[in-house]
């Protein structure tokens, strides 16, 4: 790089390729990032140092990220454009109904298949509700497990107490 | 704060997991039977919901009796590799290994929501009551080939 000085911008790393990392106009910067489109894009990431500088202008990268010939998704939050992984409770909900023997996990995988159905259609929007829905639903269910479980525990505690 | 190792999660399930079925192997299920909450759907109902029977399911399965489990919770049985392997796909992921989880394709999400409906209402059928919680076709099918 040192016949050249192109504008500040993120580019791909010379040192380890498939990830980006900034270029401040003079040097290499210790901001890394991964590709647009490969994993760890979505929220979640963790890494992103803080001097948070704009998202790249740089041709190659900008491409990339958008090359997948979807249509486009309207921005959602992080990571627009590329795809968006989304956690869609499936798992989640099955155990739920399975452990907390409540219907509200049953209500909680339809969503979360809803989600997946959503995923196949690179509908990310509408995956990330239905997700949130399953989550909900999900949740209610682990803590009405709980609150179940624990309100069990402390009427057998209540009635060792008492001599039951 | 101190930042938590990726794989904390999964592995942090697994090992809530394990205790259980430790506790599940070691405990006496005979004595201390009225001492699980048992299952508040049930309680309410009267009715088994889908999960009814998982708790003695897995118990029976950590003393390898696999067909008393079945007698339980048939529905855990199958699940139960099933689990496993979401789990596996999960670790990888917080590895980096992977992508995306194990992923059901959205049809198989459907029908697996379909079946624990399915489930959950003809096991408390009584015509498919060997479906149910609490039924002993095993012992049954044992007896009548073993003879006994």
């Amino acid at each position: 790089m040192a016949d050249s000085n192109p504008q500040p911008g993120w580019y791909e790393d010379p040192e380890q390729p498939g990830q980006l990392r900034w270029w401040d106009g003079k040097a290499w910067a210790e901001h890394r990032r991964p590709m647009p489109g490969e994993r760890g894009d979505a929220p979640g990431t963790g890494d992103d140092p803080l001097p948070h500088p704009p998202d790249p202008p740089s041709s190659g990268a900008a491409a990339a990220g958008t090359a997948f010939g979807q249509p486009p998704v309207p921005p959602t939050g992080a990571a627009a454009g590329a795809p968006v992984k989304v956690d869609t409770w499936l798992w989640q909900s099955i155990v739920a109904t399975v452990c907390c023997c409540l219907p509200l996990g049953i209500v909680g995988i339809v969503f979360a298949a809803q989600a997946q159905s959503a995923v196949s259609a690179t509908n990310y929007t509408e995956a990330q509700e239905k997700a949130r829905l399953a989550k909900i639903f999900s949740l209610v269910s682990y803590g009405l497990g709980v609150v179940f479980i624990g309100g069990w525990l402390l009427l057998m505690a209540a009635g060792t107490l008492a001599g039951f | 704060m101190i930042r938590q190792p990726a794989w904390i999660r999964p592995v942090a399930v697994a090992g809530v997991a394990l205790v259980g079925c430790a506790t599940l192997a070691l405990v006496d299920q005979q004595r201390y039977a009225g001492l699980s909450p048992g299952c508040p759907f049930r309680l309410v109902t009267g009715w088994d919901c889908p999960g009814c029977g998982a708790t003695r399911a897995v118990a029976a399965l950590t003393q390898g009796q696999v067909l008393h489990a079945v007698d339980h919770n048939a529905l855990l049985v199958v699940l139960l590799p099933l689990l496993a392997w979401a789990w596996v796909g999960w670790l990888r992921v917080s590895l980096g290994q992977r992508e995306t989880g194990a992923v059901l394709p959205p049809s198989a999400a459907f029908g697996l929501a379909g079946l624990l409906v399915v489930f959950s209402v003809v096991r408390n059928i009584a015509m498919f009551d060997w479906l149910g919680s609490s039924a002993s076709w095993s012992t049954a099918v044992t007896t009548t080939l073993v003879g006994g």
